[in-house]
């Protein structure tokens, strides 16, 4: 009972926080992911709880919280890696459990560690992933090459993986993901472990990608900088709940720094825990 | 299907992108080489023995077939159980290990493309190893004249068990990411399957008599890879054997997706 | 669940794993002791059962918050549809083995059967038992033999081999001696209770043991004779002939072994399930019922109007005849085939078989060769069934060994198709 109501309330102000902030043209744009009420139970463990939102094509959001807070597990619900226990997730209008195929089609997935197979080079790789994705065979090579060449690729295409470095090897995993031109990007910590000049370089890639490209891109990510240079909107889970959901510039009105709301949202939820630890 | 080539196929150029395929095909090589020698003068011996002792009977129904090439394809099929393990091992524990089942399993693609696509890059590794085995009967088309026929029947018998082990590989192969586990659980199960079944059966039988025709018996010798492969080997095809084959790839292949499939709800 | 509770779930899984495999050894091995599966068995349950117990608060707050709903219907059903796969696949497994079909790609046919064989096979009507007492691993050759009988007809023949150390009883109680024991003995049994038993292991000594078991009325071929015909009986003056060299000593025969005896015809007859009998008209007034064939073979002595009349009832009652006459020979047998041959050819047919009976080239024998002018020739061949002819073909040629070793296969006539001659199989 109390499950089923705490459920609508978080769809009501899911609407709210989505809703009314965006201007008006931005609404009729359709809704590229849509979760409802989804929960992910590891045995005891409670990964996800409740948790709704959606994302309107075009959009690039960023999916913030500190580490363990279930980001991972989320994103890989959406690509269907992971089923949930409970609750719906639709890419595209498609739902990722009934209709995983066609779910799976809509989405480019960059997993935390790139999924790569070291032996083989960035060309024959990509090129692999795209007859994975069902790309035409008449537009492959065109598609491959330009993946390559968006994320900078074209100079060691013939490398084997395992000779790249770090950024080299995150680039390649981003290739893979926009090979298809996915109508929706989900990206788990993107520049982790890079060092300053390859965060910069991946940043701007994906900036790039969300503005010449229609895609909407969800992105995981624990640095709230990052946040701030390419994002719209920012979604906080904290536990596995929602713990706000905003756009970026509402958030920050005021000179107010993401930092500053980030720490005093997430302390405000870990004194709620305790509250409800007491209770 | 399309998707079941391209994963076999990329699973394929992986394997001779590693050192293992090579170190596999050059023992295989090396080890059929030497029985086939070993074979040839065996042959070759008993011939001149039975002649110098005039034993006319014996040498005409000495035959390429029966004395050559049948102990030669006998023995190879032992050898498939001790190397293949090595080139399944890597089938879909590496995909764990690289962390690209990630990748595999937020495709659009189904869980059989994966498994039937790993399959078949075996099916095609070991028709590569049948190949360069069939490399030595053949010579003896060169300077004699065995049937073909049952040469033939011969190879197929060596190229059926193969397959039959590659399906056993791919599952032992989904269980684990560690590829050293999958290759001693591969080499496991193959001992069993290939020898240790009809020895099971016979040791719990001494002493009790007529309970070796039993039910019990013949369902567990009918399981084991060996009694389906001598009378292949002799020239006698019998579907029962072929559906063997194919019924216990099948159950493995099965097992393998179900395995594979674990993870989405495990 | 709590780690403990696994634990004991895992000991538990294991107990009752070696409780199963005691039990399947005991049901091959009824000697071993009972304790052990039954003990193993309740340890494993009273494991498990603690397991769930101790685990139990965790499943029910796991049911009743549906946590894992979705993903327990998942896997149920991703369970359930691999087991129903493999239950199809075994039954498929199933299937397959009792309606094999074999096809034997040997170019001398080496795995399949003789038309004889079959024939006989299929014609059974009542079940048969055949025992091999062997050591099992040491016969592969006889196995596979017995094999195909039992594969050839597959509801009424029933194979059974046994360890002659495992079933002392059995053997006193059939009364088979140490010295067969030694090289083997099958036991071929009816389900009318008429037995036999044979050392001898090939295709020809099987089916004719089987075939006498079963013995048919119509199955004897009369050897006419009291016109100075070529005979089967051994005479006087017949000797042994000399083994070839390399040869085992030709089997003992009961038939003339004479240059110009029919002996060799006869037993190769035998060889092929007919029984062989001679044939005294003037004492009887008819053909018997029982003949499959009469063979008149070179007469020249006149036949006695009686003999013929009885000659021509028995073929107008749809009987066979052969008839080799030398053309110099004063007989009267003449008018008889001028009548059949006016006859129409209903059921005539001639096979390869009567073919192999010509003995090679040899003009002074009399064989049952066709003249070239026209008659005499045999009234109707009757159909003699084809025997395998099973010769090593494939041999390492010269450039391996030299010139090609001696070829047995093709001296004397009877020879040449011998059922007898299995090709001893790699041991194994």
């Amino acid at each position: 009972m109390t499950d089923q109501k705490n459920r609508e309330a978080n769809r009501d102000s899911n609407r709210e926080a989505g809703g009314d902030a965006r201007p008006a043209g931005e609404r009729a744009a359709p809704l590229a992911i849509e979760v409802e009420g989804l929960c992910k139970r590891y045995g005891d463990h409670e990964a996800v709880r409740n948790l709704s939102f959606s994302v309107r094509a075009g959009e690039v959001v960023g999916f913030l919280g500190p580490n363990g807070a279930g980001k991972t597990t989320v994103m890989r619900i959406l690509t269907g890696f992971l089923p949930a226990t409970d609750g719906t997730a639709r890419i595209a209008g498609h739902d990722v459990f009934s209709d995983p195929i066609a779910a799976r089609r809509a989405i480019g997935y960059l997993p935390e560690t790139p999924p790569l197979y070291p032996e083989m080079t960035p060309a024959s790789y990509v090129d692999f992933v795209a007859r994975l994705k069902d790309v035409p065979r008449a537009k492959r090579r065109a598609a491959v090459d330009r993946a390559l060449e968006r994320c900078g690729l074209a100079s060691v295409r013939g490398r084997e993986i395992r000779q790249l470095s770090k950024g080299y090897r995150q680039r390649v995993g981003l290739a893979q993901a926009i090979v298809h031109d996915p109508q929706v990007l989900v990206l788990d910590e993107p520049t982790v472990g890079l060092d300053p000049i390859q965060i910069r370089e991946i940043r701007a890639l994906i900036a790039d990608l969300s503005r010449s490209g229609h895609q909407t891109v969800i992105l995981s990510t624990h640095i709230l900088p990052e946040v701030e240079a390419i994002c719209q909107r920012v979604i906080l889970i904290g536990r596995g709940q929602k713990v706000l959901d905003q756009p970026l510039a509402e958030l920050t009105k005021g000179g107010v720094a993401l930092e500053e709301v980030f720490t005093r949202v997430m302390t405000r939820d870990a004194a709620d825990a305790v509250e409800k630890g007491a209770a | 299907m399309r998707h079941t080539l391209t994963i076999a196929s990329r699973e394929l150029r992986s394997l001779f992108l590693s050192p293992v395929a090579y170190v596999v095909l050059t023992l295989w090589s090396v080890i059929a080489g030497t029985f086939f020698l070993v074979s040839l003068l065996t042959f070759h011996e008993r011939q001149l023995q039975l002649q110098q002792f005039q034993m006319l009977e014996q040498i005409e129904t000495m035959n390429l077939n029966d004395n050559l090439i049948e102990p030669f394809i006998g023995s190879m099929w032992v050898i498939v159980l001790f190397l293949l393990p090595a080139v399944t091992m890597g089938l879909v524990a590496s995909e764990k290990a690289n962390g690209t089942d990630e990748l595999l399993l937020t495709s659009p693609i189904t869980i059989w493309d994966i498994v039937l696509g790993k399959f078949l890059a075996g099916v095609e590794f070991v028709t590569i190893l049948t190949a360069i085995a069939g490399f030595f009967p053949a010579l003896l088309f060169h300077y004699g004249e065995p049937e073909l026929g049952k040469t033939l029947a011969g190879m197929l018998c060596l190229w059926l068990v193969s397959v039959t082990y590659v399906a056993v590989g791919v599952f032992a192969s989904s269980v684990t990411r560690n590829q050293l586990v999958a290759f001693i659980f591969t080499f496991v199960l193959l001992l069993i399957l290939g020898m240790m079944l009809p020895f099971i059966v016979d040791i719990s039988m001494s002493g009790s008599g007529v309970a070796a025709d039993s039910k019990v018996a013949e369902v567990v010798r009918w399981m084991a890879t060996g009694s389906h492969v001598d009378r292949m080997l002799q020239g006698l095809i019998d579907t029962g054997d072929l559906a063997y084959y194919a019924v216990a790839s099948a159950i493995f292949l099965v097992l393998s997706k179900t395995v594979i499939e674990s993870a989405r709800w495990r | 669940m709590t780690g403990t509770a696994l634990l004991l779930a895992g000991l538990g899984g294991v107990a009752l794993a070696f409780g199963l495999l005691t039990a399947l050894l005991a049901v091959l091995q009824p000697f071993s002791d009972p304790i052990w599966i039954v003990g193993n068995l309740a340890v494993g349950l009273v494991l498990l059962a603690a397991s769930v117990f101790m685990s139990l608060d965790t499943l029910r707050e796991r049911v009743q918050t549906g946590a894992s709903r979705r993903a327990g219907r998942y896997g149920t059903s991703a369970v359930l549809g691999a087991v129903f796969s493999i239950a199809i696949l075994g039954f498929v497994a199933f299937l397959s083995a009792r309606h094999a079909h074999r096809f034997d790609v040997s170019e001398s046919q080496v795995h399949t059967l003789s038309e004889q064989t079959k024939g006989l096979l299929a014609k059974l009507d009542q079940d048969v038992a055949i025992t091999a007492f062997f050591a099992e691993s040491e016969a592969p050759p006889v196995r596979d033999l017995l094999d195909r009988y039992a594969f050839e007809n597959r509801e009424r023949v029933e194979l059974t081999f046994v360890e002659p150390n495992d079933a002392p009883g059995m053997i006193e109680e059939l009364g088979l001696g140490t010295e067969d024991l030694a090289r083997g003995v099958v036991r071929i049994a009816l389900a009318s209770g008429e037995a036999t038993t044979l050392t001898e292991f090939t295709e020809s000594a099987v089916t004719n043991a089987l075939q006498k078991l079963v013995k048919s009325k119509d199955k004897t071929i009369y050897f006419l004779t009291g016109h100075n015909e070529r005979t089967i009986e051994p005479g006087p003056d017949d000797q042994a002939e000399p083994p070839m060299p390399g040869h085992p000593p030709a089997p003992k025969s009961a038939h003339a072994t004479g240059p110009d005896s029919f002996g060799r015809a006869a037993d190769a007859l035998v060889n092929e399930t007919y029984e062989v009998a001679s044939l005294l008209l003037a004492t009887q007034s008819d053909v018997p019922e029982d003949a499959a064939a009469v063979v008149i073979a070179g007469p020249t002595r006149p036949f006695l109007d009686g003999e013929l009349a009885a000659l021509a009832r028995y073929v107008e009652r749809g009987g066979a005849l052969f008839v080799a006459v030398d053309p110099r020979a004063q007989t009267n047998v003449y008018p008889l085939l001028q009548g059949l041959r006016r006859r129409p050819r209903r059921r005539r047919r001639r096979r390869s078989g009567a073919r192999d009976l010509r003995s090679g080239d040899d003009p002074a024998r009399p064989g049952i060769r066709r003249d070239p002018r026209d008659h005499p020739r045999p009234a109707r061949a009757h159909a003699l069934p084809d025997g395998p002819q099973r010769r090593a073909r494939t041999r390492l040629g010269r450039g391996l060994h030299g010139p090609r070793p001696h070829e047995p296969g093709l001296v004397g006539g009877a020879r040449s198709r011998c059922l007898a001659r299995e090709r001893p199989r790699r041991a194994r």
